[in-house]
């Protein structure tokens, strides 16, 4: 008996471990290139190019983030620049899509469509990421030129609400069916227009698939490089995945601007996820319907 | 306020799911629509509440024309077969919705929340969430959300058939009780006989679009308009024996079994049967069974016998049909023990064969 005990604490013993093992090396391997980034944007012009690199700064700089001439956090850096077109884009499509996309979604959930039979309408949404965004590039360039958009948020706008409306429209859509159409139509009952009842009854409920929806579009325009490295060419107008990609010059590579002007690309997505992941828990609607 | 449908029709795509329905539910009355599932009668309650529209028809509550309304403009209210609870509001703040759509003042809320959850004994409930209420207090909490204003009708759709056995026998009155006290015309679809027989002022029974009769449980009881009421109302079901009608020899043939009339009924049934064929119905609390043979009797062999403490339930073969008879608990026969069946005359159905519509 006793030695039964023992031997299955054992065998929990040893599955903990390999769990923790395993997780151990895959966040390794996901966090290694953003802490190599994050100590690289630390370390001394001499440090980054001697034959031996450390893993931790021999000696620490701030040099790069606050140098008054080149510093990316100095007033005039045109990282300033970058993180603000960043800012603007990311969010005003986000939110773009998130109205448009839930409406859609919404509508799809709920109402019998002809032109919707068989999902024919949804799946058509879907077409629109079907071709990768490099085969669009060069007649997207071309649409942009003659309606004079290049080298303006408008432009970043509507490549990017096109591009990810589809995924929000989709997941969104999941997120309404799991609703049931009882909740709405006992608030239009007892007095709400169809509106109302969607944005007091069903929207707060489908709240963790929004915060999802909307992490995931963030990060997709807040990382999008190809678009905008085509579309917006001139230094005052460009997002920060081609603004960082300036550092990288013909004749020298800046390593020490590059890596700080990453990191500080990459805390805005790390606090947003952090502020908006205790609403991802779901659940909400259990006990709604039934028992 | 009086609800009227005038020639409602509504199809699905092509399927006709009602058709040419003409009812009218009176005021202050508690009507049931009584059928099985896909009869209609979840769709003709919709239609009332505005969830659905008619293909086309009319309908009327009080003397407005309601079918091009939105559900809020029609001032009724509805108890969800699913409760339809909001999950993310605790139960005072699901009491109090309708009211807080109508911009009523918070100390008028909380004083009408606290008079309908002293009705409905849930005052220990208002600050707890659905999800922490069992079922039949979820049930209450959506009875507490449509009585909380006085609408013009109140709307239920199944509202006992997610609770327990106990429970909606229980709830059954009180739902009764609430609609003598509040008198506000109500609509109640259910496919239990027994919830539409307890609570109805009349039943509206419906089957395959089509509304079957319209009246009084009793009168539904004793006086079904046609074969298919009579088999839907009633447990055990209606017996029913296929037979021809022989004018000439007057009596109506049943195979096994005849059946004499004298000229008052030949005259019923010349004036009202389609064909010859015709069928006999008999409740099986209308079956008689004796022992011992008695004059005008049918013999038969007992098939099966189930006792139910204060009935039995017998079945018994006669030739190639089967009759279903209720009787005494204390009576003592036994499986293929030969029986003698008397029905009692004046509780006799009779349906036409091809019609199914009642003849006497």
């Amino acid at each position: 008996m006793e030695n039964a005990k023992t031997g299955m604490k054992a065998k929990r013993m040893r599955e903990e471990i390999i769990r923790y093992t395993v997780l151990f090396i895959i966040c390794l391997i996901v966090l290694f290139p953003i802490y190599w980034m994050v100590i690289t944007s630390f370390k001394t012009q001499g440090e980054l190019f001697h034959s031996t690199q450390t893993f931790f700064p021999q000696q620490f700089t701030l040099q790069y983030y606050l140098d008054p001439v080149d510093g990316v956090l100095t007033a005039g850096s045109p990282f300033l620049g970058f993180f603000f077109n960043s800012m603007i884009v990311a969010s005003a499509s986000t939110v773009i899509c998130l109205v448009v996309g839930s409406l859609a979604a919404y509508s799809l959930a709920r109402f019998e469509m002809r032109i919707n039979k068989n999902d024919r309408l949804s799946f058509a949404i879907l077409t629109a990421r079907m071709l990768p965004p490099i085969v669009v590039i060069v007649p997207m360039y071309l649409i942009m030129q003659q309606l004079g958009l290049l080298n303006t948020y408008w432009a970043m706008l509507i490549v990017y609400t096109g591009f990810n409306l589809p995924f929000v429209v989709w997941m969104m859509k999941a997120f309404f069916q799991e609703i049931p159409k009882d909740l709405e139509e006992s608030a239009m009952v007892d007095g709400d227009s169809r509106m109302k009842a969607f944005y007091k009854i069903v929207l707060p409920l489908v709240a963790p698939g929004l915060v999802a929806t909307s992490i995931f579009t963030i990060i997709l325009t807040w990382n999008e490089f190809l678009f905008a490295m085509f579309l917006l060419n001139s230094a005052d107008m460009m997002t920060l995945p081609p603004g960082i990609a300036t550092f990288i010059t013909q004749y020298e590579t800046n390593w020490g601007s590059l890596t700080a002007a990453a990191t500080l690309a990459v805390v805005p997505v790390v606090i947003f996820s952090f502020i908006v992941q205790k609403h991802l828990v779901k659940g909400m609607t259990l006990g709604a319907v039934k028992g | 306020m009086e609800v009227r449908y005038e020639n409602i029709t509504k199809q699905f795509g092509e399927t006709p799911v009602l058709e040419n329905l003409n009812l009218t539910i009176h005021d202050g009355e508690f009507l049931v629509l009584l059928g099985p599932s896909g009869c209609g009668k979840s769709t003709a309650l919709r239609m009332l509440a505005g969830l659905e529209d008619p293909t086309s028809g009319e309908i009327y509550i009080g003397n407005q024309p309601v079918t091009d309304m939105e559900p809020k403009e029609r001032d009724i209210s509805m108890v969800f077969q699913s409760y339809a609870l909001y999950p993310h509001m605790s139960v005072f703040e699901n009491i109090t919705y309708p009211l807080k759509i109508r911009k009523v003042s918070k100390a008028e809320r909380k004083k009408q929340a606290d008079r309908v959850a002293e009705i409905l004994e849930i005052g220990n409930l208002l600050k707890r969430k659905p999800k922490e209420l069992s079922g039949g207090q979820r049930q209450r909490v959506a009875l507490g959300r449509s009585l909380i204003r006085e609408p013009n009708v109140f709307l239920m759709d199944e509202p006992l058939s997610n609770l327990d056995a106990k429970l909606r026998v229980h709830m059954r009155g009180e739902i009764k009780r609430l609609h003598t006290e509040l008198g506000i015309t109500s609509v109640y679809v259910t496919h239990d006989q027994t919830e539409a027989m307890t609570m109805a002022d009349r039943i509206a029974i419906m089957e395959g679009g089509h509304l079957q009769q319209l009246a009084a449980p009793n009168e539904i009881y004793n006086k079904p308009t046609n074969k298919y009421v009579g088999g839907f109302i009633g447990s055990p079901a209606m017996n029913f024996v296929k037979g021809r009608y022989k004018g000439k020899e007057d009596r109506l043939d049943f195979d096994v079994f005849d059946f004499p009339i004298d000229h008052e009924w030949r005259e019923i049934f010349e004036r009202e049967l389609s064909g010859d064929d015709l069928y006999l119905g008999v409740r099986p609390e209308d079956v008689q069974v004796s022992t011992t043979p008695q004059p005008g009797a049918v013999k038969g062999e007992v098939y099966v016998v189930e006792p139910l403490g204060k009935e039995m339930i017998t079945i018994v073969r006669v030739g190639d049909h089967t009759v279903m008879a209720c009787i005494e608990p204390d009576v003592d026969i036994e499986m293929n023990q030969e029986v003698w069946l008397q029905f009692k005359n004046h509780k006799l159905h009779m349906f036409d064969g091809k019609t199914e519509a009642k003849v006497v």
